[in-house]
């Protein structure tokens, strides 16, 4: 699928094409999901949480402008979104982000996602991003990792690692720059 | 603004926010820096979006999906309610099906056990109720064998009473068992008295009437009147029953029905 094919399903959605909200499921869950287990380390918040951003992509797909973003992009932060709020509020937050820091890369081998054989856009960028982050020097793509998957601001950070603050600044700019470079 | 503190709160702001006045000043930069700042805005939000797939594919169950496309039956843009799980999706249906077979078999043992015992308060009910009978039959058959021994002792003597002014069909007979000191009467056909009336038995002794006991007669017009005071039939001249008003008087003033001579 085309990487344009998700804004054209979400305008379907947005026009109340239950197909085109079907369609759109079918090609993302797989990676939301990825996205809600890495942040919730929790099977089951995942599902909860997965059934509520597909809710809100069938109420607000109206609102999706392609002009600001891709699908994808919309979509993936409105996950984030909503994960952050589960976790801020739940006793799982500390044992994502114990993960996240011990498992930096981790991947979940449970109920692989989209056959490895077939290409997908989403599936190709993904495999970008991580060749990306692998690159880059540990401390960075951690501090990045911790601020995407574990919500935590620049300051949460230096406190929770011990590093100056000015230090996490610039290694999660530094990172995004080469991660966008990579991406682009 | 400078580009790094640019760069500062746009990543700060895509990550985690931002305090309300930074995230004013921020939006104020962007305003300055026209499309070339929203375009490096979308830049780095494409970034972050890629970033998210760091995460690696993983295929959720079935039964999510099917939940998510049953929001889209009602309206476009207006998903239905869809009660979200909690914990383990399946805990709630199995405490509901634990919680409605309990409560079908704690409601047809209650209904079982509400049965039974209205049966049982019945049967008791019923069982009462015959002993009852059958006390009441004891005390009848104990009155009418000390009845019988009194009409057929071999000292018994019987005085018959006979009908007379307003009752002139009527009869009695008094049995003495001078033996037991008992006496009992027995009237028939007597005629039906007004509520508040009663009939009266007097011994007459020397002339003078005494109260020997009052009662009433059956639908039948037949009465029976065990006399308690059996010292009044000592030396007695003459039994009469007369109608008086309840419960009974000193001295006859009523209509004498019955009249005996002995």
């Amino acid at each position: 699928m085309p990487a344009n094919d998700i804004g054209r399903l979400l305008r379907g959605t947005a026009a109340g094409d239950r197909r085109s909200f079907a369609e759109l499921y079918d090609e993302t869950s797989p990676y939301v999901f990825g996205i809600l287990l890495r942040m919730l380390a929790d099977r089951e918040q995942a599902e909860e949480v997965a059934q509520e951003v597909y809710l809100q992509a069938w109420r607000t797909a109206g609102s999706f402008d392609e002009r600001r973003g891709s699908g994808w992009t919309w979509l993936a932060m409105m996950a984030r979104s909503r994960a952050l709020d589960r976790i801020r509020a739940d006793r799982s937050y500390g044992r994502a982000l114990d993960r996240l820091e011990a498992e930096p890369a981790t991947a979940v081998d449970e109920n692989p996602g989209p056959d490895p054989d077939r290409e997908t856009v989403l599936g190709n960028r993904g495999e970008r991003a991580r060749a990306a982050l692998n690159a880059l020097p540990e401390e960075q793509s951690q501090a990045l990792r911790l601020a995407f998957f574990g919500g935590l601001t620049h300051r949460e950070i230096a406190e929770r690692t011990g590093i100056p603050l000015g230090t996490v600044k610039t290694r999660i700019r530094t990172a995004l720059t080469k991660l966008r470079d990579a991406l682009a | 603004m400078n580009d790094e503190r640019f760069l500062e709160l746009l990543q700060e702001s895509l990550l985690s926010g931002l305090p309300p006045e930074e995230e004013k000043a921020l939006a104020e930069e962007l305003e300055r820096r026209g499309p070339a700042g929203q375009r490096f805005r979308r830049e780095l939000e494409e970034t972050l979006g890629g970033l998210a797939l760091d995460a690696r594919a993983v295929a959720p169950p079935d039964h999510l999906r099917a939940r998510v496309l049953a929001a889209t039956e009602g309206p476009a843009g207006q998903p239905s309610v869809i009660p979200l799980p909690r914990g383990r999706p399946w805990l709630p249906w199995a405490a509901a099906g634990i919680a409605a077979a309990l409560a079908l078999f704690l409601g047809v043992s209650n209904l079982r056990l509400r049965d039974r015992a209205d049966r049982l308060a019945a049967e008791a009910q019923e069982a009462r109720e015959r002993l009852a009978e059958a006390d009441s039959a004891a005390v009848r058959l104990a009155d009418l064998q000390s009845d019988f021994d009194l009409l057929s002792g071999p000292g018994s003597s019987v005085h018959a009473l006979a009908g007379t002014g307003p009752a002139p069909g009527a009869r009695a007979r008094v049995f003495l068992d001078p033996l037991t000191g008992r006496a009992l009467l027995f009237a028939y056909d007597l005629p039906l008295l007004q509520p508040d009336d009663v009939y009266e038995l007097w011994a007459i002794r020397d002339g003078t009437p005494r109260a020997a006991g009052t009662f009433r007669a059956g639908a039948e017009g037949r009465a029976r009147l065990e006399i308690a005071d059996r010292a009044l039939l000592k030396d007695v001249e003459a039994l009469a029953v007369t109608v008086e008003p309840a419960p009974g008087t000193e001295a006859p003033t009523g209509d004498m029905v019955l009249i005996s001579s002995l």
